[in-house]
């Protein structure tokens, strides 16, 4: 039994233009003493600390809600909803009305033993609509029950033989923030939320160009994850694509073939087990959807490092709260055959 | 393996929309001197081919293309460690060579890479079809085939649909170099190659059409089979839907969903397809019934011009049973003429070989404009209720078909003197049965008044019964009899001229409640009395005789006479006494007043 | 050959946060208020080579002319003639044939294959539709038998498309500034439409998890809660009328795609069949598409006795419950049972079933004008095995007369 913690707790995030944004968000407390749990108040992350799993395993999440510091009026519970998870009972399954809520102060375990590898993705599911969109988001990723990455044969998404290898992986999780709302809640007022209208488009909680910052020095601390994209010409990069944000979002990537090899953690097989896989130039997400995509790191005839810009095609939204350049955009830098090292955990360049 | 060159200059153009609106944007130009289109040239070339595009750039700011879906390595160039261009740009007055490889067949975007949220939007984007190596070549197995033999792709006519969208004010503010915050984005045209409909659905190179040489409209005879490559160049989704029509989706993003020898057929039906930005679709179907199909988007907010509908994203195919062979002829018998006076009538004669027609217009000596797009070969009559009174206009009418336009018809020129403005929405109400009153809107400037009609006699036979002033809407009728039907309508006049007449509106006026009988009288004696009335009243069905019995006594009901009757005998009476007595009438429609009230003393 | 009857009318609907909003729309009862989404109109194909040909009458209440569009459908025909865009003054103004105010007009279509379909107007569509004017129509399969499971399937016998129960869930956007102006006779920019309700089925939660022909729904008769049984195979029919796509979501499980559209997703030539289902937990339910799907439940196999629940359940008096002191839970994590909830807690749990959200994912669609919660949302209710009535989820064979 493998024991993981989440806090549910607020803070803050940065974007380009130098403002700070007030968001809610889970933080990573696996292992923390309980008298040092205060330290983590405020240290909601976005997008939240990935949940990485292995099919097989069995595994207690426990959930304890350290309160909202720069709100200490709102006591609202959280849960945790692992977003897909196959044949879940309620109790489990982290909706408010349906099941139990962890209030401020409070644990909760939640029981997950996942037999279906994939991408997927859990959130906070009290008042969906504000502790979505105020942060409490992140990746979920099940391992398939064979993964052993010393192995190429046996480091892939869905398991040996499905055709799912690949060297290098990496989160593309995608949502929006409108800052007129967060500063909504910040101070205390009511949004209405039929007026959601997005002022960034992040991509694992990053606008473009922090996307493509790893040297962050003291920005950035609620958004360790950056989303630049690395690898060696010839190998191939596994994308977990995750959409949390409201919108549907269709994401490019120039000098590729992107081949989907999962939706929403599922291999695309028929009922006679019709391998469904396919190709395509633009993944077009919409919330709540997860696409597993493999493309193969191209070669240059000419110089290194190739630049690959890869941005969303709904080209408008590129923007920092209207100025350009921002939004969900990033680039992936391929090298030459054996350059870079092994990834030593996912989405980590260099 | 042939070398395919393209030249394209990036310059600035104009387009026109069916609202008369014209609007600024950037496009490729296939010359030097020419002009940019929208969307910009279809490059064309086989699997194998070299393609070799020379990017000259006449804005005012550096330009570079990217080809999304090829096989090709961008060159980013970066300032401040961000993108300044997705790709080797031209700055402004230079050229760039692009080289890439035809490596699969399909239909792709070639677009701007260089701030593409605006450039894009602005226009400097269009379409590269590679095909299969054997596609033009009779007996060779992927002849007529979009992606191969094995692909079931064959097809006998093929039409792009490239899907975009304006914001007129990202462009206007663009074009003037000024900023446009993107979160205001809000298109207010949609376009398919290039065109919103109705323009969509006249054919390639109209001549006051510059910039958008490319139609959508598809023509294809009974079983022929049909392609449609849709391609969304916007940054919008659009759901595509082909009414009545359940095509075959055989390629997305061009990987063909059965991909030879040996694969699975993964193609599917479907339709209404959501294509997202960037994506594209290609659609397979064999032309069936004869008949016209729309081709639009189902988020019908893009159906409109700016929020005119129909308008916007839309496209037809017409199942015809012989593809035209030539333009049409000339319409002929062209006519025009004041109607009513509220506008003008056109009229000309079928031509041969028409699918459509489009109707000009000019005011005075002015240019000819577009005044009508008629979207069918048998629409050959419109109405023009746009023209303003004491103007002259000449009008001509052209026909349209596939292949092209025909020559101008003859022109009809008129004036339209004093127009008048026809009154609307007439009312009427019955107020009593006495009176009727009317109600209508003035949608003249010009009148010195309205005259109001009636008839009894149906809808028809209608006399003049009274004028009113200028700017009335309302006349009371106090000359109607009760329980009858009336007809009226309304028409503006001024000395020289009547407008048309409203709307006719029918009432029925009410009956009479009965009049009072008056005059009551009685004679009488120490054992009757006999009232005597007159009776005033045409419809009663009864008189009610009312009693009172002393000076403090309260009236009851003591009796009825029956109706036309005029007397009434009171047997009920004791001496010493004295009585009040009063009548009324009653009908269906009511009590009548009371009568006079008399006094009788019994002694 | 079955015949409908529809009329064109007007009428209102409730939201639960008490406005009355007008509607365009359809009904099936001469006289009646329209209702919101139209009749569902079920009909079971005829042995091949038999057509299956469907009859609609449409009479128009309504000020202004009025048709409609079947899309999915075969031979759409007016008289003995295949329908037509109409115009007027040489422009377009209905995508179909239309009926004036106060006048009838008949359609006939052949029903050429199984699925989920949608009906809706094809006049000035761009206000017609939002107002209401649009329902669902399923299409059985010629061997459709509901009492033998081989039978009982949305396709075909062996289509892989079985199911034990069915629901159909038609899903749409409200602007209540288009109604009003409809209503008032005033003008309305259809760029700024900006919906501010969203529905399942016409309503918007929590009315969507009530049951059908609700005494204060009377012109919204269609429930969207979805019930059934461990194990069971569950079609779920979406239909999207609204011009918008929404991401839906059940929880509990993935689904399976078996058709689009009214098409199976399935490839036969000759002896060789290609299945093109996929399984999703999220679909994105597009404007004027539709969607057929399985989904089914089998839980984790815990048990009080044999196999507890490995977690410590807290003192559910230190636990949030529910939401505004009411809860769908049961009080016990296991199905079947009901558990000690904290006093003041108000459960409509009933025989310790689960509950698993179905909604939309783009989250200010589960709201009612900006409150949560309400709007694109309703349940999966798990019942235990042999407590659910055989009459949930099961839809007839026909809906009108042969």
């Amino acid at each position: 039994m493998i024991r993981i913690r989440r806090s549910a707790t607020d803070g803050h995030i940065d974007t380009p233009d130098g403002r700070a944004h007030y968001i809610f968000g889970f933080g990573n407390i696996t292992g923390v003493p309980e008298n040092e749990l205060v330290n983590y108040r405020a240290g909601a992350e976005l997008m939240a600390p990935p949940l990485v799993l292995q099919a097989g395993n069995e595994y207690i999440v426990t959930l304890t809600n350290l309160g909202t510091p720069t709100r200490p009026d709102l006591d609202d519970p959280h849960t945790i909803h692992y977003h897909g998870f196959p044949n879940q009972i309620a109790f489990y399954d982290g909706v408010p009305e349906a099941s139990v809520a962890v209030p401020v102060g409070r644990d909760l375990e939640y029981y997950y033993k996942p037999l279906d590898p994939g991408t997927y993705m859990y959130h906070c599911h009290h008042e969906p609509v504000e502790h979505i969109q105020m942060g409490m988001v992140g990746p979920l990723v099940v391992y398939p029950i064979d993964y052993d990455p010393s192995r190429q044969a046996y480091k892939t998404a869905y398991g040996y033989g499905t055709g799912t290898e690949f060297n290098r992986e990496y989160y593309v999780f995608l949502n929006e923030l409108d800052c007129v709302i967060h500063n909504l809640v910040a101070t205390v007022q009511e949004p209405d939320w039929t007026k959601y209208k997005p002022t960034y488009w992040l991509i694992n909680g990053r606008s473009y160009p922090d996307t493509i910052v790893t040297d962050t020095g003291s920005r950035l601390l609620s958004q360790p994850w950056p989303a630049l994209i690395g690898a060696n010409a010839g190998e191939k990069v596994l994308l977990r694509f995750v959409n949390l944000g409201f919108q549907q979002q269709a994401m490019e990537m120039l000098g590729v073939t992107m081949k989907v090899v999962g939706m929403d953690g599922m291999r695309p097989v028929g009922q006679n087990g019709e391998d469904l896989s396919f190709n395509k130039n633009i993944i077009y997400i919409a919330p709540g959807q997860s696409y597993d995509v493999i493309f193969e790191a191209p070669t240059s005839s000419g110089s290194y490092p190739i630049t690959l810009p890869f941005y969303n095609r709904n080209l408008v939204k590129n923007n920092l709260n209207g100025t350009q350049p921002g939004g969900m955009v990033t680039e992936a830098q391929i090298y030459p055959p054996g350059t870079l090292p092994p990834q030593t955990e996912p989405n980590r360049f260099p | 393996m042939a070398v395919i060159t393209c030249n394209l200059w990036a310059k600035k153009g104009r387009i026109k929309f069916p609202d008369g609106v014209e609007v600024p944007f950037w496009g490729f130009a296939t010359a030097a001197g020419g002009e940019p289109q929208l969307p910009g040239p279809v490059i064309t070339a086989e699997v194998g081919d070299n393609i070799e595009i020379i990017l000259h750039n006449n804005l005012a700011e550096i330009v570079s293309l990217v080809f999304p879906g090829q096989d090709f390595i961008p060159v980013p160039v970066k300032e401040n460690g961000v993108f300044a261009s997705y790709n080797t740009p031209a700055s402004p007055g230079n050229s760039v060579t692009y080289t890439l490889t035809a490596v699969r067949p399909g239909v792709f975007l070639y677009e701007s890479g260089t701030r593409p949220e605006i450039q894009v939007p602005m226009g400097l984007y269009g379409a590269l079809l590679i095909y299969p190596r054997g596609y033009k070549n009779p007996g060779h197995a992927d002849y007529q085939t979009a992606y191969g033999n094995n692909s079931n792709t064959e097809y006998d006519i093929e039409q792009i649909l490239v899907l975009s969208e304006v914001d007129s004010r990202l462009n206007r503010a663009v074009d003037s170099g000024n900023t446009f915050n993107l979160l205001d984005f809000e298109p207010d045209y949609w376009l398919v190659n290039g065109r919103s409909f109705p323009f969509t659905l006249l054919p390639d190179n109209m001549n006051f059409l510059v910039s958008q040489t490319a139609g959508s409209r598809v023509n294809a005879a009974p079983g022929k089979r049909v392609l449609l490559r849709c391609i969304n160049a916007g940054v919008q989704n659009h759901t595509f839907r082909c009414d009545n029509i359940t095509p075959r989706v055989v390629a997305v993003d061009s990987w063909p969903l059965m991909a030879g020898t040996g694969s699975i057929d993964a193609t599917y039906q479907k339709n209404t397809i959501t294509v997202a930005s960037g994506e594209s679709y290609d659609l397979l179907f064999t032309a069936d019934t004869l008949g016209h199909y729309y081709l639009y988007d189902r988020d019908f907010q893009h159906l409109c011009n700016v929020n005119q509908f129909p308008g916007g994203m839309a496209a037809r195919l017409d199942v015809i049973p012989v593809e035209p062979t030539e333009v049409p002829a000339a319409p002929s018998n062209f006519t025009c003429s004041l109607y009513c006076h509220d506008g003008v009538l056109l009229h000309w004669n079928r031509s041969t070989n028409a699918e459509g027609y489009v109707v000009e217009r000019r005011t005075g000596a002015g240019n000819f404009e577009t005044l009508s797009v008629q979207v069918a070969p048998e629409l050959t009559e419109y109405k023009d209720n746009t023209v303003l009174p004491a103007a002259g206009y000449t009008y001509r009418v052209f026909a349209y078909n596939a292949l092209g336009v025909s020559n101008y018809s003859n022109q009809c020129s008129l004036s339209t003197h004093d127009l008048i403005a026809g009154p609307g929405n007439l009312t009427c109400n019955a107020a009593s049965e006495r009176r009727v009153d009317l109600a209508w809107q003035d949608n003249a400037y010009n009148e010195n008044g309205y005259l109001v009609e009636r008839s009894t006699g149906g809808n028809d036979n209608y006399q003049v019964i009274a004028g009113v002033g200028t700017d009335t809407e309302f006349f009371s009728d106090t000359t109607v009899q009760s329980n009858t039907r009336y007809y009226y309508r309304v028409r503006a006049f001024n000395s020289t001229v009547f407008s048309c007449y409203s709307n006719s509106c029918a009432v029925v006026t009410p009956t009479d409640s009965p009049q009072a009988p008056s005059n009551l009288r009685a004679l009488h004696s120490p054992i009757l009395v006999i009232l005597i009335w007159d009776d005033n009243s045409l419809d009663e069905v009864e008189f009610l005789i009312e009693r009172k019995t002393g000076y403090d006594g309260n009236y009851i009901q003591i009796g009825k006479a029956n109706k036309n009757t005029r007397y009434y005998l009171d047997f009920k009476i004791s001496r010493n006494t004295t009585y009040f007595y009063r009548i009324r009438a009653y009908s269906h429609k009511g009590y009548s007043d009371y009568s006079n009230e008399i006094r009788v003393i019994i002694n | 050959m079955p015949t409908v009857n529809l009329w064109a009318v007007d009428g209102y609907i409730s939201t639960p946060d008490g406005k009355s909003i007008y509607i365009w729309g359809f009904t099936d009862q001469e006289g009646g208020s329209a209702q919101l989404p139209g009749p569902m109109i079920i009909v079971k194909q005829q042995a091949p080579p038999d057509k299956t040909i469907v009859t609609v009458n449409l009479t128009n209440n309504l000020p202004e002319e009025v048709s409609i569009l079947f899309p999915g459908q075969s031979e759409v025909e007016v008289n003995g003639r295949p329908v037509q865009p109409q115009y007027y003054n040489g422009g377009l103004v209905s995508f179909t044939n239309h009926v004036l105010p106060g006048e009838t007009i008949t359609y006939t279509f052949a029903a050429a294959s199984p699925g989920t379909f949608l009906y809706e107007s094809g006049t000035r569509p761009h206000k017609q539709v939002p107002m209401g004017l649009y329902g669902s129509i399923i299409v059985r399969p010629h061997d459709y038998m509901p009492h033998q499971p081989e039978h009982k399937t949305a396709y075909g016998a062996g289509t892989g498309t079985e199911f034990d129960r069915e629901y159909l869930l038609v899903v749409s956007e409200i602007d209540p500034d288009l109604h009003q102006a409809v209503e008032q006779g005033k003008p309305y920019n259809i760029r700024s439409y900006k919906p501010r309700y969203w529905t399942i089925n016409g309503r918007c939660a929590n009315d969507t998890m009530l049951p059908h022909n609700m005494s204060h729904l009377p012109n919204q008769p269609y429930g969207a809660m979805v019930m059934m049984e461990p194990d069971e195979k569950v079609l779920i029919r979406y239909t999207g009328a609204g011009v918008e796509n929404h991401p839906l979501h059940p929880h509990g499980n993935h689904t399976r795609l078996v058709g689009l559209d009214g098409r199976l997703l399935q490839n036969r030539t000759g002896n060789t069949t290609v299945d093109l289902s996929y399984k999703r937990f999220t679909v994105l339910a597009g404007a004027g598409q539709t969607h057929d799907q399985i989904y089914t439940w089998s839980g984790l196999g815990f048990d009080p006795a044999t196999n507890p629940v490995p977690t410590v359940i807290p003192n559910l008096r230190n636990m949030a419950i529910g939401h505004t002191g009411m809860t769908m839970w049961s009080g016990s994590p296991y199905l079947g049972l009901k558990g000690e909830l904290p006093s003041g807690m108000v459960s409509f749990n009933e025989v310790g079933e689960y509950h698993f959200m179905l909604h939309s994912h783009a989250e200010p669609e589960i709201t009612n004008w900006g409150a949560f919660p309400g709007g694109m949302m309703t349940m999966i209710a798990v019942y235990p095995e042999g407590k659910l009535g055989h009459h949930h989820g099961t839809l007839p064979v026909e809906s009108h007369g042969l």
